[in-house]
């Protein structure tokens, strides 16, 4: 197995299940002319052909998923830096929700509104959080 | 002078969006939103070990379907789920970038002016002038970022996404389908057919078989046409990708955005399928 590629594998997969289905479409149409014995080499023959194939699927998926690893990594960066991008975005909102807010606290101490400075204090604090 | 300053304003602010070729980026959003739906679909990878231990039940004592076999293609499973988030996740993040209200400053700018009225540092006429220039501003300012991050992104990364989703395609067409057609070739064909061949002379049991049968075929239908639409869904996106990453550098944004409705479209119409 370790001879032979993915690609390879899944095609060699595909024609043993067009094998085990010519067999066992063989089987049920000459059903009654066939003896015991060759219903059963049949049979086996056939089931034997589907579970080759379903092994080699499972080889050669694992393998694929190998060869996937490095594409993986590199989109994994370009989703770190399209990320990055809608943070610096937001963070411009976020400078002006700041200034907004130390806009008010200078009002609030400038006309001595101790509610008022103690609401803006609140307002910027969250607005430096958020 | 007030008015001259602001026409001024206006007129530099209105040449340079101009100059970027102004086009909403709303179906790049969209495209990137459906791919990631689409991409994070997670019943394939749940039900690749899944075939192994139901072709077991239909009498299977073969190695093909071993413990051993099974957990391999456990972790396998687990790695394809794996690399779908990975996918979700770029589309996800190409489809936050390019969505409108990302650059929308209304509400922070509004806050802004608010606070300059209520501290009596300018009056309501003055901010809303300013206001209309500072959101318009910081918006083009804002989408020609973004525009060059979403192009750089694009074309830097395409060849990553072809690799990746044409391998994922791979496995769900000639790997899970195949496999799940190797299951259903072995029930049909081997469990069942024979089943109602021999056993006319009991009675009852040929119809229990049927349909038996019957209802198997109609549960792998349904898995075989959602994976189907998954393969659709992945291909979709990869070419759609490829086309924006063919054009970006060639033609307008807004023929560009053009390529990405498209295929968001078409995308819509596969989510139909998966949610059916």
């Amino acid at each position: 197995m370790s001879k032979i590629t993915a690609a390879q594998a899944l095609e060699l997969a595909k024609d043993y299940n067009r094998s085990a289905n010519l067999i066992g479409d063989f089987r049920i149409k000459n059903w009654n002319r066939l003896s015991d014995e060759d219903r059963l080499v049949l049979g086996n023959t056939g089931r034997t052909l589907l579970d080759q194939s379903q092994d080699l699927i499972t080889c050669a998926v694992g393998k694929i998923l190998d060869d996937t690893q490095a594409s993986l990594n590199d989109i994994k960066h370009a989703t770190a830096d399209a990320n990055e991008t809608i943070k610096t975005i937001e963070d411009i909102k976020k400078v002006i929700n700041i200034g907004a807010a130390l806009v008010t606290l200078a009002a609030a101490i400038y006309t001595e509104n101790p509610t008022g400075i103690a609401n803006a204090v609140k307002n910027l604090i969250s607005a430096v959080g958020s | 002078m007030f008015k001259l300053r602001l026409f001024l304003i206006s007129a530099v602010a209105s040449a340079l969006f101009g100059s970027t070729g102004c086009s909403s980026l709303e179906p790049v959003a969209e495209f990137g939103k459906n791919a990631s739906v689409i991409a994070a679909y997670p019943q394939v990878a749940q039900d690749y070990p899944a075939i192994l231990e139901r072709q077991r039940l239909y009498g299977d004592k073969s190695s093909a379907v071993s413990e051993e076999k099974v957990a391999a293609r456990k972790r396998d499973a687990q790695r394809l789920r794996d690399a779908q988030k990975v996918l979700e996740a770029y589309a996800r993040a190409l489809g936050a970038l390019a969505a409108n209200d990302l650059i929308s400053y209304d509400k922070e700018i509004d806050g802004l002016n608010q606070s300059l009225v209520d501290a009596r540092l300018a009056s309501s006429a003055e901010t809303e002038a300013y206001a209309k220039v500072a959101k318009f501003a910081f918006q083009v300012g804002t989408d020609i970022y973004r525009r060059n991050k979403i192009r750089q992104l694009i074309t830097t990364y395409n060849p990553a996404i072809q690799k990746a989703t044409g391998n994922l395609v791979t496995i769900v067409d000639n790997g899970y389908l195949m496999s799940l057609k190797d299951e259903r070739d072995y029930f049909d064909k081997y469990v069942a057919g024979p089943a109602n061949l021999t056993t006319e002379s009991s009675e009852g049991l040929p119809e229990i078989v049927r349909i038996v049968a019957r209802n198997q075929d109609e549960v792998l239908d349904k898995k075989k046409d959602s994976a189907k639409a998954l393969v659709k869904g992945m291909r979709t996106f990869a070419q759609g990708h490829q086309q924006l990453a063919a054009n970006m550098n060639k033609v307008s944004f807004k023929e560009t955005v053009n390529v990405a409705r498209a295929y968001a479209e078409q995308l819509r119409d596969i989510l139909k399928t998966l949610r059916s």
